[in-house]
């Protein structure tokens, strides 16, 4: 599994407003090695944003309180414009993914998710923010 | 003929010759005249040179006895002294004196001859001796007057006398004679002359009775010529008669004819003005029928346009509602296949084999679903009308190859054989399609073949060019499909009897969405099959909006295209067409297509030229090098611009594969009056006429 790509160490920001999805977005996160906080809703994960220094976020779009467009326009209004957000959503269609890179989101990722795919993303965008190369293949 | 041969002899007749009718008989009147007047001086000549002569005769012979009275007479006297002879002397030789002044003046010439006076002179001389005796015997002395006239004297002079009167005489007798002989030369000069001139008289009037003669005869003829042309004429005129009493007849027939027409056409107008009647009553009830029938059609039309926006509007509640299901339903299934994939990697600790084999049913089963739901999702969107294209240049061949991969490894498995057959001239084919469509148009036929055909098998994919499609087909060698179902096949949802027990049963709507993808590109799909247990092949035709020759030369500019540099240009253009338009009082409607994505170069112009067919001769086309297509369209509205824009946007799509072209229209005069205003309002607020790059089509 983890041949390739490493997340280990990364750390993500998860938000998600059911408590399923949170579960298993811990589950994942927890297996890729990766440290995870996890947020029910836009406007707790702005304050996150403020408050740590995250590698990854995976926002999911539909929330309540405040959606996940409205929360990453927030985190790149404040000047963070360069931690990577990954949109996690069930809502797929084109205009979805178009409304995404608009609000400032840097990539995507449709439910249900692939856990594969899932990994490689967080590894990519984990190390771009970072500023170096995902390392591959040679962590166990 | 009958007249050829009047006009001839009236050719014969001469006019009589009156001029010289006239003329002859003038010269005979004055001929006669002469004559006449000839004749009579002559006879009077005559007569009176007659009686002169005669009296001459007689005057001569009273004269000889009136001397010898009067001689006697004085001698006697003087002889017996009787003074009665005297008296017989005196009373007679006045009378001698009047005779001879008579003669004298009958015969002057030889009274005044000589001989005459000498006569004269003796005469007085024997007067005066005369005289004297008769004194001397007045005074009685008898014998002195016989002495007187026995004297020597008075018997010479009495001789001289006798003389002298004889010689007068004779003179008198020569000149009466030679009178005498003159009148007789002149009567017979008038004589000959009569004999002269009568003959030529009688000679003229031969002449002109003979000539009165001809022209009698000739006129007699040409009356007999006359008659019998007038015969003729009666007889033409007669059978005329007959011809046109004939003609009469007959007309007066067919004037009866016409009359009986007459009077049925009189009965058939009557009949049709009934008629004209009945139907006008039909009519204006059928003219009512229609305005109820139209009024009845407008409330349809606008219950129709109600039901089209409820439609519209069902249609977007529709697409909202898969939207949202779309969205609550991943939400779950992201829960069943996350939490199957963690256990399958068994992150958290290992799965005994049966756990194991369970959690992979869960994941396949909960990508199934996912499957389906996407497939659901497609379809309605491509019912909704909401599926667009993402057109780009795809390389078939490339595309075909890598949709292989897809079930390579599944054809390994199951010892199925995978053949793909490409020709070497189309291994650079390319179209304009959108990629991602096509590739799960073949990757659905594919997966089916594999789902359908048994171990062992084989599994083919080929590509070929039929005129200007390109046709992708799959057979297999599965279990095929009876000719009953094959149609139905590709309605959603369909199964049939051997898919719905396969191994691993399908969603039912792969090919609806196969189908559904195809017809957006403007082509079509079909499948063959043998029957059941025969296999089954798979086909589909892409047009090929661009053809790979003319990819060629899409560097250089196209010949057909006139490029102008600004929208200027275009404006400059409209403004003539505004000016055409106003003066010849009609409308045009500028449109504006758009397509989505924006099109090449090519693109456009490959566009353009399918435009170019449904475009009219007064029409105008100008396209911009951003994919956007100008189009005039002379004496339409906005309104009816939406039906040869609708052909348009189906022969574009045809063209270009499925494009999504919308449109903007204005209309002159309604949307503005200047060539700025129109181009601004089919261009949206957003364009600036400036910046447009514009190309003019001509048709050449």
């Amino acid at each position: 599994m983890a041949e390739e790509l490493s997340c280990t160490g990364l750390k993500v920001l998860v938000a998600e407003d059911t408590p399923v999805g949170q579960k298993l977005m811990k589950a994942l996160l927890q297996a890729f090695g990766c440290v995870a906080d996890v947020v029910a809703n836009g406007r707790e994960a702005v304050e996150k944003v403020r408050e740590n220094d995250y590698d990854v976020v995976l926002m999911d779009i539909m929330m309540p309180v405040m959606d996940g467009l409205h929360a990453t326009r927030a985190i790149r209004a404040s000047g963070n414009d360069t931690l990577p957000i990954i949109a996690l959503t069930a809502a797929v269609t084109k205009e979805d993914r178009e409304r995404s890179r608009a609000a400032g989101l840097n990539d995507f990722l449709p439910k249900p998710v692939d856990g594969r795919q899932l990994k490689e993303k967080i590894a990519k965008w984990g190390h771009a923010s970072l500023g170096s190369p995902p390392p591959s293949g040679t962590e166990k | 003929m009958a007249r050829a041969r009047l006009s001839g002899s009236a050719r014969v007749i001469r006019p009589l010759p009156v001029k010289l009718l006239s003329g002859a008989l003038l010269f005979t009147v004055a001929l006669l005249a002469a004559l006449g007047w000839f004749a009579s001086t002559t006879h009077s000549n005559f007569q009176r040179a007659y009686a002169a002569h005669t009296r001459l005769k007689t005057l001569i012979s009273a004269i000889a006895y009136l001397d010898e009275v009067v001689h006697m007479s004085a001698y006697v006297a003087a002889a017996t002294g009787d003074l009665w002879w005297e008296h017989r002397y005196r009373r007679f030789e006045p009378r001698l004196r009047a005779a001879v002044q008579e003669a004298a003046g009958l015969a002057p010439e030889p009274f005044m001859s000589q001989a005459a006076a000498r006569a004269d002179a003796a005469k007085v001389k024997l007067v005066a001796m005369e005289d004297r005796a008769l004194k001397l015997l007045h005074q009685g002395d008898r014998d002195a007057a016989l002495t007187v006239l026995a004297a020597e004297e008075y018997k010479r002079q009495k001789a001289a006398y006798a003389e002298g009167r004889r010689e007068v005489g004779a003179h008198v007798e020569r000149h009466l004679r030679a009178a005498l002989l003159g009148r007789r030369r002149a009567a017979k000069y008038a004589l000959v002359s009569t004999g002269v001139a009568l003959p030529l008289l009688v000679l003229v009037w031969l002449g002109v009775v003979k000539m009165v003669k001809a022209y009698i005869s000739e006129h007699q003829r040409a009356e007999e010529v006359l008659q019998q042309a007038r015969d003729e004429l009666e007889r033409l005129v007669w059978e005329r008669t007959g011809e046109l009493r004939q003609a009469n007849e007959a007309l007066s027939g067919e004037v009866t004819e016409r009359r009986e027409a007459q009077l049925d056409l009189q009965k058939a107008h009557a009949e049709l003005e009934e008629r004209v009647v009945e139907r006008t009553a039909e009519l204006s009830g059928a003219n009512a029928s229609l305005k109820r029938e139209i009024v009845r059609r407008r409330r349809a039309e606008e219950e129709l346009q109600a039901a089209k926006q409820v439609a519209e509007d069902a249609s977007r509640a529709k697409s909202d509602f898969l939207a949202g299901m779309s969205h609550e339903l991943r939400t779950p299934l992201n829960a069943i296949i996350g939490f199957s994939q963690v256990l399958q990697e068994q992150y958290f600790g290992a799965l005994n084999e049966q756990q194991a084999d369970y959690v992979n049913d869960i994941l396949e089963s909960g990508q199934h679903l996912l499957s389906l739901i996407s497939d659901i999702l497609d379809l309605s969107k491509v019912e909704a009308g909401k599926m667009t294209l993402n057109l780009s240049r795809v390389n078939i061949c490339d595309l075909v190859q890598r949709s292989t991969t897809m079930i390579k490894e599944k054809c390994l498995k199951h010892g199925i054989g995978l053949e793909v057959d490409v020709p070497e001239a189309l291994r650079d084919l390319e179209i304009a399609a959108d990629e991602r469509k096509i590739k799960q148009v073949v990757f659905n036929l594919l997966s089916n073949a594999g789902k359908f055909t048994p171990d062992g098998g084989a599994i083919a994919i080929d590509v070929r060019q039929s005129g200007r499609e390109v046709i992708i087909s799959v057979s297999d060698t599965g279990i095929g499909i009876p000719a009953e179902e094959q149609k139905k096949i590709f309605e959603e949802f369909y199964q049939t009897a051997a898919g719905s027990a396969a191994k691993a049963p399908g969603t039912g709507l792969g090919l609806s969405l196969v189908k559904q993808l195809v017809k957006l590109h403007g082509g079509k799909v079909w499948v063959k099959s043998e029957g059941r247990g025969k296999g089954s092949r798979f086909s589909f035709a892409l047009p090929m909006a661009v053809p790979g020759a003319k990819e060629e030369s899409t560097e250089a500019e196209p010949p057909e295209v006139n490029v102008i540099s600004t929208a200027n240009d275009l404006l400059a253009c409209l403004g003539d067409v505004i000016a055409d338009s106003r003066a010849a009082n009609r409308q045009f409607t500028l449109c504006r297509l758009r397509t989505e994505p924006e099109l090449s170069k090519t693109e456009a112009v490959a566009m353009a030229r399918d435009i170019l067919e449904e475009k009219r001769p007064d029409d105008y086309l100008a396209i911009d090098w951003n994919g956007h297509i100008h189009l005039v369209l002379h004496a339409i509205d906005a309104e009816q611009a939406k039906i040869p824009l609708g052909r348009i946007i189906r022969r574009a799509a045809g063209a270009l594969g499925q494009v999504d072209v919308t449109y903007t229209t204005a209309t002159f005069p309604e949307d503005g009056e200047t060539a700025d205003a129109l181009v601004k309002k089919v261009s949206g607020a957003r364009s600036k006429a400036g910046e447009l790059n514009v190309g003019v089509l001509t048709d050449a």
